[in-house]
């Protein structure tokens, strides 16, 4: 057993950030795509030619799970060279920022813009204004995200 | 600044005058209205003439209008986007409008259009009609009693109906012991059973409803011949029905020619309704009206005589510059072709008051550059310059549209700039030699970030101290931010001091300044308290603002954020890419997609983040400081047209 850890330890833990972070952030912005999705699709049934308009608005908390994708690659990209475990280790801490905040971030992120969506049912012009608030809440994932690319390439 | 001078006027004409009037300065377009009863007690005020009755018969034909829009809109040939946005929209002039106002014969296209669609919504009802007896007869189809043999006859009534085949048992049990009911099966559709009853029409409600509570539901059909003769005939009609409908739609489609000039009526009706609505803002005596509102200064002349192309000199004009304080002064932003596509910013924020100060020049540079550093790829850079360039250059596009692309033209230098600085082109696709490596120089890029953020915020605060000094309280300006400079400064040098080898006398001088600057602050924050320790509070309380510098600066570290996020979308992109590369010819198809794919998303979701997260800084850290807003905009005299584009010669020449 001790002899399995030292050899492939490494390798497993870092493979373990990769996969939360690309399951974690992807969960949290399946849900927000989700969630904008059915107000959006509520939207179309009166108004078909909002569809271009609104898809931008459920397009929006889909950035989590790219940026827990990538980070999921980049580890992914050191994988498979005997890792040593403290290494392994440190990856897999580099990647829970994204992970965490993806999920919560997207859930976030995908009822602001539900929202957004309402002020694009009942008040098109202002609905920039409903885009600018669905990015607010992006920040936090892009700083979750950078944090992860620094403590990954720190490793 | 560049807020545009304005001059308030009051005018008097002969009430005759009004409405010619009106129709003259909606081609000036360049006057702003305000109610003349706007700060009058109870008394002594001027009634608004009284406009009702032709307002609501304008809204009733603006409704009209619409409905015919919106029946024609859709037989409308679209023509391709591109050839769409090179076109641009058909131009005509005010003058063009009213003429059309005065003479389109809408009522007569309005009539033949909703007796043509009145006809094609009766034959669809009756089309829907004849599909569903269709559908009734069909499982009967093959039966050969004729219908006539259904209904009343001289002793008897014989229908058809339907039994469900689970309740065929008790139908039979129920309907034994009638000797003058004769049943006859039809027919059978799965669990359906088409059933044939005749019975004695004087028996007639006692057998209907033995029958009804058997199980057994009438169908209503009727007709000649057997139910396949029937279903032809349908056919046949349906056929005829179809053809009617497709004439009547074709009656609308002949008429799809008068979408031009039916545009440009609902644009003329649009400002007749704008002029109805204004006069709701004037005061009328027996034989004069009193109009006010504001004007640009420079455009008085010309606004004379607009007034004097209707009055003649019979009128009574006062123009007074507009007070500097006054909340209700119209504000239009004055800026040069290169500062004035940053004006929508300020416009979706809020319109500086008129003693304030026009923030657009001065925030521009900053957006420019910030969204420059969001960007930064050479690749991305090129991609949005190209775009806007062939926008600009070949599209005809409206004046909003085309400020937004010029906004986002100029903005592709900047990204193109530091693109250059971080070595990045398209994700690193292309090796570059950098001024500043993203992988390597994170801390370099974080600095950065936030010393153009120091930049930024102490520049903010020059402009607020410029403002007192310019409204003549220059100790204002040294309370509000000298001190603020001092403690700031002093704080950062001194922090400094321990991280960095700088001699001991600096961070000695740099504490006692930070020390003098937060004591002042403490003293003079709340300087308006009427109580000492009210004053002190409030002072404390300033200070305590501190903090928000904090907050402040860290905020600035999402201009490194969002260009490593960006930078590392597309280098992930290439990643794949190259992965896809090694499988073949299927891989290199594969490749070439999600190579543009990705890219494509990752400059959208870059300009996006840009876009908003520059607007972050310019509203919260910036405006913050010293903006306040909440000006009215200025508005044009003019209804913003949808379907048009006004021949502007003769709106801005007199």
């Amino acid at each position: 057993m001790m002899e399995f850890m030292t050899q492939y330890g490494g390798d497993i833990l870092a493979g373990l950030g990769a996969a939360l972070a690309v399951f974690l952030a992807g969960t949290g912005s399946a849900i927000g795509v989700g969630l904008a999705g059915e107000a959006a699709a509520g939207i179309v049934i009166d108004e078909p030619e909002k569809f271009g308009k609104s898809l931008v608005l459920q397009l929006l908390p889909g950035t989590q799970g790219l940026y827990g994708f990538i980070i999921g690659i980049l580890v992914m990209l050191r994988l498979g060279q005997a890792m040593p475990m403290e290494q392994g280790l440190n990856i897999l801490v580099a990647c829970l920022p994204i992970a965490v905040v993806g999920l919560t971030s997207g859930i976030a992120q995908g009822k602001t813009s539900v929202a957004g969506l309402n002020i694009l049912a009942k008040n098109e012009e202002q609905q920039t204004k409903g885009i600018i608030y669905a990015v607010m809440v992006e920040t936090y994932a892009i700083l979750a995200f950078v944090m992860s690319i620094i403590l990954l390439f720190a490793v | 600044m560049a807020i545009e001078n304005m001059s308030r006027f009051q005018l008097y004409i002969f009430d005759k005058d009004r409405k010619p009037l009106l129709k003259r300065l909606q081609k000036f377009a360049d006057v702003h209205f305000v109610d003349v009863r706007r700060n009058a007690k109870d008394d002594d005020v001027l009634p608004a003439p009284d406009v009702s009755l032709e307002w609501q018969q304008n809204n009733e034909v603006i409704s009209k209008v619409q409905w015919m829009l919106q029946l024609l809109e859709p037989y409308k040939e679209k023509p391709g986007m591109i050839q769409g946005l090179k076109e641009g929209l058909p131009q005509a002039s005010l003058e063009q409008l009213y003429d059309l106002q005065e003479s389109y014969p809408w009522e007569e296209l309005y009539q033949y259009l909703q007796s043509a669609h009145q006809t094609g919504e009766d034959k669809k009802n009756q089309i829907a009609n004849r599909k569903q007896e269709m559908e009734e007869l069909q499982p009967v189809r093959a039966t050969d009693i004729p219908l006539e043999a259904l209904g009343e006859h001289r002793m008897t009534i014989t229908q058809w109906g339907t039994i469900q085949s689970k309740q065929l048992e008790a139908f039979e049990e129920q309907t034994k012991d009638e000797p003058y009911l004769v049943l006859e099966k039809i027919a059978e559709d799965g669990q359906t059973l088409y059933w044939q009853a005749s019975f004695l029409k004087e028996d007639r409600h006692r057998q209907e409803d033995l029958l009804r509570k058997a199980g057994f539901q009438p169908m209503q059909v009727q007709g000649e011949g057997t139910p396949a003769d029937r279903i032809r005939v349908l056919e046949e009609e349906i056929r005829q029905l179809e053809n009617d409908r497709e004439e009547a739609r074709n009656r609308i489609k002949s008429k799809l020619k008068e979408l031009p000039e039916l545009h440009a009526y609902f644009e003329a009706l649009q400002n007749r309704k704008l002029r109805l609505e204004t006069q709701g803002k004037f005061g009328q005596t027996a034989y004069t009206t009193s109009i006010e509102g504001y004007v640009p200064t420079v455009e008085i002349d010309r606004f004379k005589k607009a007034v004097e192309d209707v009055s003649g000199q019979a009128y009574v004009a006062d123009f007074t510059d507009a007070e500097r304080d006054n909340a209700e002064v119209p504000i239009r932003l004055k800026n040069n072709s290169l500062v004035s596509p940053f004006e929508s910013l300020t416009e979706m924020y809020a319109m500086p008051h008129y003693n304030e100060i026009d923030p657009t020049p001065l925030f521009a540079p900053f957006y420019w550059l910030f969204f420059g550093m969001m960007g930064a790829d050479i690749g991305y850079g090129i991609i949005l310059l190209a775009i806007t360039f062939v926008a600009l250059k070949f599209f005809n596009l409206t004046e909003g549209m085309r400020r937004f692309v010029k906004f986002f033209f100029y903005l592709s230098f900047a990204v193109i700039g530091w693109g250059v600085i971080y070595g990045s082109f398209l994700g690193g696709l292309v090796a570059m030699p950098a001024l500043i490596d993203m992988n390597k120089d994170f801390m370099v890029m974080l600095i950065l970030s936030v010393a153009l953020g120091l930049v930024h915020l102490f520049f903010a605060m020059a402009i607020k101290a410029y403002m007192s000094v310019r409204d003549g309280n220059p100790m204002d300006a040294f309370y509000d931010v000298g001190l603020w400079y001092m403690a700031l400064v002093g704080a950062i040098l001194w922090l400094l001091g321990s991280f960095l080898p700088l001699p001991a006398i600096v961070g000695k001088i740099a504490m006692v300044v930070m020390i003098i600057g937060m004591v002042g602050i403490v003293l003079f924050g709340a300087r308006d308290s009427e109580s000492i320790v009210g004053r002190l509070v409030g002072g404390l309380y300033e200070l305590y603002g501190i903090s928000s510098y904090i907050g402040d600066f860290v905020s600035y570290t999402r201009l490194m954020a969002l260009g490593l996020s960006s930078a590392f979308i597309g280098y992930a992109a290439n990643l794949i890419v190259g992965m896809l590369f090694q499988a073949g010819i299927i891989g290199y198809i594969l490749g070439f997609v999600v190579f543009l794919g990705f890219h494509f998303f990752n400059v959208f979701l870059t300009m996006l983040s840009g876009y908003v997260h520059t607007a972050r800084l310019t509203y919260v850290e910036f405006f913050g400081k010293f903006y306040e807003g909440g000006g009215v905009p200025f508005k044009k005299f003019v209804h913003p047209s949808k379907y048009i584009e006004y021949k502007t010669q003769e709106v801005t020449k007199s």
